[in-house]
């Protein structure tokens, strides 16, 4: 039995026959979210390095950070957002790609989105926040279950 | 997650994440909890129930500001539940729904950081803590009692 489907203890289940169900699902959770976010980080890298994002975003956000030359740190936000969430996705290198996407969220929050305010709808930092605390919990955890990482036996 | 199975290739490294490595799933489930919990106190303190009002309207709930009051609370209180990890999964499940709605409402308006893909990124959270429930570092776990 898997380690997470050995936490949960029947005995403490209010429902002890829902523990067989729970036991199944339970190996699941950590790269369900592992996956998602890759799968929702991937977007955004993909059209700044190949439909002229990198542009756009050297022009406007990477300018309001203030680094230069602001062309190449946007190749490298393009490169972190789009490799990073591929390498993420399939649990390879887990570690290295989800430390390389905190620093990159983390920026995003406090220097690009703060002055939106929390809130999502008024393109507020929350949402890079969140992305930013999952992708933190992959560098303390690594890849897990259903990794490349994980498969191969050896990791970062 | 487990480091027992899989080798470090920077044993050094190894000694900075390994003590981290068994709090990893608690932090997902904390952060996803208390990212909810300013919507709520929001909607609750401030009347910023109006937009979500706006939504079960159109949604046509013939009271959408009691459904409003409803969402608001499940967030503020749901959300709180959710990083301490009590009533796990059954909150899980709730803000999962609730989720799950809000993707759909916000899908029309396109797939952007400001329209469903947050929501689904929420989805995602949830049905995870739903999967695996309190865990180790939780109340549930802690009471030794849960659904």
């Amino acid at each position: 039995m898997s380690e997470e489907s050995a936490e949960i203890d029947p005995s403490h289940l209010i429902v002890p026959g829902l523990a067989g169900l729970y036991r199944r699902l339970a190996p699941l959770s950590y790269a369900l979210v592992r996956v998602s976010t890759a799968v929702l980080l991937l977007p955004g890298g993909y059209e700044k390095l190949f439909k002229g994002g990198v542009y756009r975003i050297a022009a406007n956000n990477i300018a309001k950070v203030g680094v230069e030359p602001p062309l190449a740190w946007a190749w490298a936000v393009g490169c972190t957002e789009f490799f990073g969430a591929i390498l993420l996705a399939i649990g390879l290198w887990t570690r290295p790609a989800a430390f390389a996407l905190v620093v990159l969220l983390a920026t995003i929050t406090f220097r690009v989105r703060w002055d939106a305010g929390y809130f999502w709808k008024a393109t507020g930092w929350e949402v890079t926040l969140l992305l930013a605390l999952v992708c933190l919990a992959y560098l303390f955890g690594g890849g897990g279950r259903y990794s490349l990482d994980r498969r191969i036996g050896r990791e970062f | 997650m487990d480091t027992t199975t899989v080798k470090p290739i920077l044993p050094t490294l190894a000694n900075l994440y390994r003590p981290l490595a068994p709090f990893a799933y608690a932090f997902l489930r904390l952060s996803a909890g208390a990212i909810l919990i300013p919507h709520g106190v929001q909607e609750l303190l401030f009347r910023g129930s109006a937009p979500a009002g706006r939504y079960l309207l159109a949604w046509g709930l013939k009271d959408p500001l009691e459904g409003a009051w409803a969402l608001a609370l499940l967030e503020a209180i749901g959300g709180a539940m959710l990083a301490l990890g009590l009533l796990t999964r059954p909150v899980a499940l709730v803000l999962a729904a609730e989720m799950a709605w809000a993707a759909t409402v916000h899908l029309k308006f396109g797939w952007t950081w400001t329209t469903a893909e947050y929501p689904v990124l929420m989805l995602a959270l949830c049905v995870a803590v739903f999967f695996r429930g309190g865990g180790r570092y939780s109340l549930d776990h802690r009471i030794g009692r849960e659904f």
